[in-house]
């Protein structure tokens, strides 16, 4: 059982692999779109990008704590309809403020109410988010039956086209990201979250609070599914319930690519944010590659199947060679 | 034991990669003299002058984008094909490049990233079939504020400067309530299926149907329930109703919901059929023959939803690109830019041999179709 | 820091099992507490009501004479308990630092972990084993990278860290060799002069005669006997750990001495795998060969490296031919079997039906053209002559008693009319009255020729029907009991490392 210098590597940096793919792709795609780094093409991508990383940050702390969340989409859906429904596109800011702020509280809540039952009533993760997921994204049908609605202009541009620092906003938010993130990694918490991840029962005995820690992870996600709601209404500037029905799935696939395991106990943040961007310049270097139509799912498809399946292929042929 | 598992699955995931990366490049020639190469290779010169000038594209020739979210339906499929195929004429004059098609399943952000790649590689004109009515409205204009020419299909959207090119869905059901309210000699119990609740196009046809059905009082409508715009749900919705309403005098329905419901009557084996409303997808009008030898009193109408809406559109776009002046009073619809295109087949037992004829030697998921050819859009739209 | 514990009367059940139904102990500061008893005996329950892994159902518990509740593991780390888990508290992919101090990390006032210092203090920590590592670990080595001793140690210096004023060490010399042991020793010498109170939970004899002050023996989940160590012996332990009342009732036939003109069935040298430190042993056709020993001796290792299950090293000879199988098929192919000990995970597909079940090694034998005529008839046979109670071969295996589905496991190797069956622990969770079915069908197949290697967790089985009984002691064959020495007393006393022989 003697530890390659690969695993080891792996084991420390679980978003090595995640890294050197997005350096790849980002290779290829700049080679493929020879003005990707100009900052119109840079800003158009991140804020594509940015409601998905959002929601992947969100799941792969959840997926550290050792669960799952599948009903991330449905809460984005939820906020999308809260805002489009009550600001309007002729509201005012004072309103797009106020529905923020309750669009946060909501996201809180949904995600409480799934840490409810997994934590304290100790039902299974997946099936719990898949079931609160169809409520959530049933309510959002509610709050808005007809796609419509909107918010205001202004905040839309204002989404679309600041470019603080000279970056695109996505950069900033980032930033802001891994910041906190770099704080909670240093706390108590933030080492419970791994424990709790990679062991459960050993925490407990260790008198770790485990059932506090998968809540807070829950609500944790539901926040970030909340963020990505503002982010996508702001992104497109109206309503559709069925917004953030694609985006689960997607946000699963990011913080498995970013290096986080399914198993739990093992990621961290800037794997995420690296692997939404990778899932993102995908489909650019699909598109951009002038492969035809008809492949153009199988490839992408492809892409992502080998992402996924290389850490083991590689490990794999490490094995061999012993 | 599970390490083991582990490798297991890996190996098999790595085994059916190398299969199928095997299978692109194998498949790829049958494809080739089609689309693959010319794909290729017009590409790379629309791209080359990217970075010293903007417009206008290669040799004076346009490139038009097509961006599509929704590649799950013979609909869509036909659409893309059709628009190849009408394409290829336009290069042949000279006129256009190859097509530059961005089409895959995905969401509103998946289709502002489409949108904007095909800002990134500089198209001339976008045609979009919009995956949400409001949400791609912010980019669109971006497209706008570039020059491109957009023109929606399929859906229209309210975007002042986005032309939209379509059918009057309203005018559409219309033409099947009113044909059903008359067969039925304007009495009777009736049910209706429809598509998705709150969908644009699925709205615009309620209404009509209820505004048409409004002027025949004795004409009951006794349920109505969502068939979710597939064929199998279709199916059992009908089974749930001819259960209730065994003596259901006609029914209302659409696409292909309205296969699946003429499956569940056929199933129930009535005496004497119902006066249904159906389809124009060829499956519909070999069923629709079918019940004719057991029933031949048997009356239905299959009202086309054309794919070919977009390649007209396409027309459209290429003709307002070489500069000709659309006749803005024959447009309409909600922003005054719509292109109202005319349905291309009514079919009823009258005119049945016509389109099976048609149907002859395509596969069962083809839909009557009609593409104006370029002299109709010229005269019909363009002074 | 004076301190006293006292349990008493503690009960507790899992679902309808008794484990523990008249568990008691006394410890005080300064002393060191053996907790010995045979396997199944209540120990590691004792230890867990103790730590508040789990809730007692009846009983109560004394701390400093004060009646405490301990219904979490944090209640008795609050309470100053801590434990050195048998099964590891550790993290795996976290590093030695991070597990040691997870919970008690020093912090500044921003809430933020100050790494230097739990550096520098796991280093002082992990100086008190300075000499006894073999490889190069630091505070940040993650966990999954140590062998089995240096997380051992791991384990105990993170309960220590907590400076508690009981210390529970269940089998905390298990991985340790003797250098790592003697160092502990000593540490826990100093833990007494600090006032610490101790109980050590373990099966090695020598290690209770040289650390333990105190001892108190379990048995079937009562505590029968307490005192001072050096008022005692390992043959008086020993004596109280064995229960005399039998409830073994299966009478094998005397057999017939003819087992050594058989040819030999089995010949293993040198087996070496991570545990077992090189096995020599021989069968004989016809044999029925008891494995026994504490669990987790190496047991299991054993059974799954002669069916290819696990890699290993060494000589092993089936019949007159040389065999190394890599892979169960493999030794499937030579006619080998393994019965597994866990049925739900190992052996059956529960949502199955009983006949898929006993097919599922078979099918080649039926497959192309695939003739299930034959296949049920043979199926209908095995089940017949297993005597397996059941609606239909068409029920799934959820439908059966733990007694007939552990039937079904051995009828799907019959299918195969097997040379050589190694079970592992097969009897566990069953009733008595298939016990007993069990036993005679055992038997019955030694004296068809078939040849059994039979590891088995409960003692009397293992003395009252096989022919010859190998004693698993740390990888290593300890005792080989036969005819008259083959008894429970020489049975348990070689389990627990005990030298000499009981005679009574």
């Amino acid at each position: 059982m003697k530890k390659t210098t690969w695993n080891t590597l792996m084991a420390r940096h679980p978003a090595l692999f995640a890294l050197i793919l997005f350096v790849i792709i980002i290779i290829i795609n700049a080679i493929l779109q020879p003005g990707l780094f100009a900052l119109e093409t840079l800003n158009n991508n991140m804020r594509v990008f940015l409601p998905l990383l959002l929601l992947a940050v969100g799941q792969s702390i959840v997926m550290i704590g050792g669960g799952i969340d599948i009903s991330v989409g449905g809460i984005a859906s939820i906020i999308n309809c809260v805002l489009a429904t009550q600001v309007g596109l002729n509201g005012s800011m004072e309103d797009m403020w106020k529905f923020i702020f309750i669009s946060l509280l909501a996201g809180v809540l949904a995600g409480a109410i799934n840490g409810f039952f997994i934590a304290v009533l100790r039902l299974q993760p997946i099936i719990t988010t898949y079931a609160t997921g169809f409520i959530y994204a049933g309510f959002a049908l509610f709050l808005l039956p007809n796609p419509g609605g909107g918010i205001p202009r202004a905040v839309a541009d204002f989404y679309r086209t600041t470019t603080p620092f000279g970056l695109p906003l996505a950069f900033s938010v980032i930033a802001v990201i891994v910041l906190i993130w770099w704080y909670v990694r240093s706390t108590r918490f933030g080492r419970y979250l791994y424990a709790v991840g990679g062991k459960a029962d050993a925490a407990y005995q260790t008198a770790v609070p485990v059932n506090w820690v998968v809540f807070s992870t829950y609500v944790i996600s539901g926040l970030m599914a909340a963020f990505s709601g503002i982010a996508i209404t702001m992104l497109s500037g109206s309503g559709n319930a069925e917004i953030g029905s694609g985006m689960t799935l997607n946000s699963i696939t990011a913080a498995v690519i970013g290096g986080t395991a399914m198993s739990g106990g093992v990621g961290g943040v800037a794997g995420p944010i690296m692997g939404t961007i990778t899932l993102g310049l995908m489909q650019n270097i699909v598109s951009f590659s002038g492969i035809s139509t008809w492949w153009e799912t199988l490839a992408k498809a492809l892409i992502i199947v080998v992402a996924l399946a290389a850490p083991g292929i590689i490990n794999l042929f490490i094995r061999e060679k012993k | 034991m599970s390490k083991k598992i582990v490798m297991i699955v890996v190996a098999m995931l790595t085994v059916f990669a190398m299969v199928l990366s095997a299978c692109t490049p194998t498949a790829a020639p049958t494809e080739a003299p089609v689309v693959e190469q010319p794909t290729a290779a017009p590409i790379e010169p629309t791209k080359a002058p990217e970075t010293p000038a903007e417009v206008p594209a290669d040799d004076g020739k346009f490139t038009i984008g097509i961006s599509n979210p929704f590649i799950s339906s013979e609909y869509r499929t036909q659409m893309i094909a059709e628009l190849i195929e009408v394409n290829a004429e336009y290069m042949a004059e000279g006129l256009t490049t190859e097509l530059v098609i961005e089409s895959a399943d995905t969401d509103v952000a998946g289709q502002i990233q489409q949108l904007q790649n095909l800002m990134a590689k500089n198209v001339d004109a976008i045609l979009v079939n919009p995956g949400d009515v409001n949400g791609l409205n912010a980019t669109l204009e971006e497209a706008l504020a570039k020059g491109i020419i957009v023109i929606s299909v399929d859906q229209e959207l309210n975007v002042p400067g986005v032309y939209n090119v379509g059918i009057d869905q309203k005018e559409w059901a219309k033409t099947s309530a009113k044909w059903l309210a008359e067969t039925l000699g304007g009495k009777g119990d009736i049910v209706q299926i429809e598509g998705f609740p709150g969908h644009p196009a699925n709205v615009a046809r309620m209404e009509g149907v209820a505004e048409v059905l409004a002027g025949y009082p004795d004409i009951k409508v006794l349920a109505t329930d969502t068939g979710k715009w597939d064929e199998a749900t279709g199916q059992q919705v009908m089974s749930n109703f001819l259960a209730a309403y065994p003596a259901l005098a006609g029914y209302w329905t659409q696409d292909g919901m309205a296969i699946g419901a003429l499956q569940a009557v056929m199933a129930a084996a009535p005496a004497k059929y119902p006066v249904v409303v159906g389809e124009g997808r060829c499956q519909f009008l070999k069923l629709w023959e079918e019940v004719l030898k057991t029933d031949p009193e048997f009356k239905t109408i299959a009202v086309a939803n054309p794919p070919g809406v977009s390649p007209t559109g396409l027309r459209i776009a290429v003709n307002m690109l070489m500069g000709k002046t659309v006749d803005t009073t024959k447009l309409g619809g909600v922003n005054g830019e719509s292109f109202v295109i005319a349905v291309p087949w009514t079919v009823t037992n009258d005119n049945l041999a016509a389109a099976l004829d048609v149907c002859k030697d395509k596969p069962d998921a083809y839909l009557l179709d009609g593409i104006m050819t370029n002299d109709e859009v010229l005269k019909t739209y363009f002074k | 820091m004076n301190v006293s514990l006292s349990a008493q009367n503690i009960v507790k059940h899992y679902g309808g099992v008794v484990a523990l139904s008249d568990g008691n102990l006394e410890v005080q500061s300064g002393q060191v507490l053996a907790l010995i008893g045979a396997n199944g005996s209540g120990k590691s329950t004792l230890s867990k009501v103790i730590n508040g892994v789990v809730v007692l159902d009846g009983g109560q518990l004394l701390l400093d004479q004060k009646p405490v509740h301990f219904s979490s593991p944090h209640a008795a780390i609050e309470n100053g308990i801590a434990t050195v888990f048998q099964e590891l508290s550790l993290i795996p992919n976290m590093t030695v630092a991070e597990n040691i101090w997870l919970t008690q990390e020093p912090r500044n006032i921003l809430g933020i972990i100050k790494k230097k210092e739990v550096y520098q203090k796991t280093n002082e920590l992990l100086a008190l084993f300075e000499g006894t590592y073999k490889t190069k670990l630091n505070p940040d080595t993650p966990i999954s990278a140590l062998p089995a001793d240096e997380k051992q140690i791991i384990e105990i210096l993170k309960a220590i860290r907590l400076n508690p004023r009981i210390l529970i060490l269940d089998e905390a010399t298990a991985s340790l060799d003797s250098r790592q042991v003697q160092r502990l020793f000593k540490l826990v010498n100093q833990w007494k002069q600090e006032e610490k109170a101790i109980i050590f939970v373990s099966h090695r004899m020598e290690e209770i005669f040289q650390i333990a002050d105190h001892y108190v023996v379990l048995r079937n989940g009562k505590s029968v006997g307490t005192g001072m160590i050096k008022d005692t012996n390992e043959n008086e332990l020993v004596k109280l750990m064995v229960d005399k009342t039998s409830v073994f009732s299966f009478k094998r036939q005397e057999k017939v001495k003819s087992l050594e003109l058989k040819p030999i069935c089995l010949k293993v040298k040198k087996l070496k795998t991570d545990v077992l430190q090189g096995i020599d042993f021989e069968v004989r056709q016809g044999e029925l060969v008891g494995i026994g020993g504490l669990q987790g001796q190496g047991q299991r290792d054993l059974l799954l490296s002669l069916y290819g299950d696990i890699s290993f090293t060494g000589d092993i000879q089936l019949f007159d031919e040389k065999v190394h199988f890599k892979h169960p098929h493999a030794a499937m192919k030579k006619g080998l079997a393994l019965v597994p000990g866990d049925r739900a995970k190992e052996g059956l597909i529960y949502i199955r039906s009983i006949l898929e079940n006993l097919l599922l090694p078979s099918w080649r034998k039926y497959g192309t053209p695939l003739r299930m005529e034959r296949s049920r008839k043979d199926a209908l046979n095995v089940s017949n002559s297993l005597n397996l109670k059941m609606a239909g071969l068409q029920e799934p295996v959820s439908s059966l008693s733990g007694g007939n589905a552990q039937k079904v496991v051995i009828g799907k190797w019959l299918m195969r009319s097997p040379q050589l069956m190694l079970l592992d622990d097969p009897t566990k969770g069953v009733d008595v009255g298939t016990k007993a079915e069990f036993y005679s069908l055992l038997t019955r197949l030694c004296d068809e020729g078939k040849t059994i290697l039979f590891y088995s967790s409960d003692d009397e089985e293992l003395v009252g029907l096989c022919d010859r009984v190998l004693v698993l002691y740390d990888g290593q064959i300890r005792t080989e009991l036969i005819d008259a020495s083959l008894t429970k007393e020489n049975l348990i006393s070689a389990s627990l490392g005990v030298v000499s022989e009981v005679t009574e």
